[in-house]
């Protein structure tokens, strides 16, 4: 027993009867000397005949040593490719992992019998398990969640594949015959690895979060505005008269990545970040409106735009009502997105306030709603719209395992300065009167049932509601009543706009109070229109 | 012709304690000839490589004994000198004659 397991190592790097007369000459000499002297013996024999063997044929030697690689890597990295393209699991899922896994082991062990050295195939296979161990410590210095990050992928992808192209090429050196074989092997693999890679790479929803590029076709400046304030520029580019996009507090200039290529045809866009929001400098001040609309025209300064009209949404009404006055010369218009309001007019909130409570909101985000963007876009998609993934992704904090952590908020000290300085700039609130071209568009139900299902400047589109109210009558009274509120409100700050804007126009959608992503089809339109209405201007 | 071969000084005893084990060399016995006669303990891995670059290059032959019942049933591998590899050891001895000749280093050994 033990003699034929040292007689059968031998024989792995020797001829079979020399393994015979060594393991028997070893045996008839332990009867003095004892198990210790024959098994040291055992051990230096055995290294003896694997250098000699390495020393007589090196090339044979590295065809061993990447024959080991492959052999665990292979089989691995088809079991990688397998998992990436048959994601869900179910019968017939499994039996095409199967299929692909083993189907690569297979696929190596023939490849390893068909390049063997003369020595022996098992001599090949006790390498090969060096190999294996060695990709094996490789991969336990990984942990399982980090696998599943681009470069460790590409990192396994490429070593498997070279590993695998090597053992194939490797083996046809060490025998010129195998070379006719072993080439168009190694060429096919090679191929079918890329393809698989590149389907992998294609198809992976996981591979398409972490890789998710902003498929807005605009350039990303970073424009100083300020000591120490750097604000983040996009740059759609295009040809015509310029246009300045502006996003309301806590958004970024990726809400427009969408409307904006649409613009281009026809003008010149360019959005801008606020200092304080998510791509531009965090700055410790500076958040008063005077300042904040100097920051604009810096940008407006500094990417040549030439008498653009400046677009804003919600709060960046208030950047634009400086713009207009003391930069009229600069500006040719202004475009209001739900952004025009009467902010020192309060007299309304509270009979508004109580009826609102006692109609049903939409429902805030479930854990569900948070696991990925996926189901974030599904459920904003559901209460007025998502709008581009570049501005989700601005707009949210993104855990490491694809889920959603939260809406992305300054840092503590940032939000501090931040909000004290708004607030002493709205109390008490007196903006200048503008006096450039300016349309306000309001988000504005035309109906209780548009209000339940297209939302408001107040509220999100909840079209569940909606159901609820055809079957209880209180529940439509309740609706009724508010959109007679929501009517008047609005009413109240259009007439505030008029008086405020000599040469102001009014105009109302029916969507949510984010009209760039509930309407954004009217919103060019009405950019659009009134572009070409200050074009017949004098 | 084919030049000469040089005998290393390990080759020779180990093709010497060859010739005076005749028909009954093998791993073992040539070890412990070599052991008992030139004081020389060889590792067993050492002396096999030694044995087949020796047969690698002509000095000696080999083959294989039946197997008998002892040390379970396995073959031994006989080994002879070849006439080449008598050439190569007289050869040698015969150049160390010469060079030991009037030193007299064995006697001056025993003194």
């Amino acid at each position: 027993m033990r003699d034929n397991a040292v007689e059968r190592l031998f024989s792995l790097f020797t001829s079979s009867d020399r393994a015979e007369a060594m393991a028997g000459d070893l045996a008839e000499e332990a009867e003095q000397r004892g198990p210790i002297w024959f098994w040291c013996h055992v051990a230096r024999i055995t290294f003896v005949l694997w250098r000699n063997t390495a020393m007589e044929a090196p090339l044979q030697l590295l065809a061993l040593i990447l024959a080991g690689v492959a052999v665990l890597s292979a089989p691995a990295f088809a079991g990688v490719a397998a998992l990436y393209l048959v994601p869900s699991v179910g019968a017939v899922s499994w039996i095409a992992v199967a299929v692909i896994w083993w189907g690569g082991a297979l696929w190596t062990g023939v490849s390893l019998a068909a390049i063997a050295p003369r020595r022996g195939t098992v001599a090949c296979a006790i390498l090969a398990v060096g190999g294996a161990a060695l990709v094996m410590a490789f991969g336990a210095t990984i942990e399982p969640r980090e696998l599943a990050t681009p470069s460790t992928e590409r990192m396994f992808f490429s070593v498997a594949l070279g590993a695998t192209v090597a053992l194939l090429t490797g083996g046809a050196l060490a025998r010129g015959a195998t070379v006719v074989i072993a080439g168009p092997f190694a060429v096919t693999i090679a191929l079918a690895a890329t393809l698989l890679f590149v389907m992998a790479a294609a198809s992976s929803p996981s591979a398409r979060q972490i890789e998710w590029r902003d498929p807005s076709p605009h350039a990303v400046k970073l424009v100083t505005v300020d000591t120490d304030v750097q604000l983040e520029v996009l740059d759609w580019g295009g040809s015509g008269p310029a246009l300045v996009l502006l996003s309301g507090l806590g958004g970024t200039a990726h809400h427009y990545d969408d409307v904006a290529s649409a613009l281009t045809a026809r003008y010149r866009v360019v959005g801008v970040t606020r200092r304080g929001h998510r791509g531009s400098s965090a700055a410790t001040g500076g958040y008063g409106f005077a300042r904040l609309a100097e920051d604009v025209l810096r940008v407006i300064d500094t990417m040549r735009l030439n008498n653009p009209v400046v677009i804003g949404h919600s709060f960046a009404g208030e950047e634009m009502h400086v713009l207009g006055v003391r930069h009229a010369a600069k500006i040719r218009g202004l475009v209001y997105v739900d952004a025009a309001f009467d902010r020192g007019d309060n007299s309304d909130s509270e009979i508004y306030g109580a009826v609102a409570r006692t109609v049903s909101s939409a429902p805030g985000p479930k854990a569900e709603d948070l696991a990925s963007f996926a189901a974030l876009r599904m459920y904003l998609e559901k209460y007025g719209g998502a709008g581009p993934e570049g501005y989700l992704r601005t707009r949210y904090r993104i855990n490491a395992d694809g889920s959603i952590a939260g809406l992305w908020v300054p840092e503590p000290p940032i939000r501090q300065a931040m909000s004290k300085e708004i607030q002493a700039a709205y109390n008490p609130y007196n903006p200048e009167r503008i006096r450039v071209p300016a349309v306000a568009i309001y988000a504005v139900p035309k109906s209780a049932d548009d209000l339940m299902r297209r939302g408001s400047s107040d509220r999100l589109a909840f079209p569940e509601l909606a159901a609820r109210a055809a079957d209880d009558p209180a529940i439509r009274e309740g609706v009724e009543k508010l959109y007679v509120l929501t009517r008047e409100r609005v009413q109240k700050h259009e007439k505030w706009f008029a008086g405020f804007a000599e040469r102001g126009r009014v105009v109302e959608l029916s969507g949510t109070h984010d009209l760039i992503v509930s309407n954004p089809r009217e919103v060019l339109q009405q950019i659009e229109a009134f572009v070409s209405s200050l074009a017949q201007q004098p | 012709m084919t030049a000469p071969i040089n005998l290393g000084e390990f080759e020779q005893l180990i093709l010497l304690a060859i010739l005076r084990l005749r028909d009954d060399a093998y791993g073992v016995t040539i070890r412990a000839e070599l052991a008992n006669r030139a004081g020389r303990t060889v590792a067993p891995g050492a002396m096999y490589t030694a044995l087949d670059r020796l047969e690698s290059k002509g000095l000696i032959a080999s083959r294989m004994s039946d197997p008998t019942p002892q040390r379970g049933g396995r073959a031994k591998r006989h080994v002879t000198v070849t006439a080449a590899g008598m050439k190569a050891l007289t050869r040698s001895v015969q150049a160390y004659e010469r060079l030991l000749d009037g030193l007299n280093l064995s006697r001056g050994a025993h003194a």
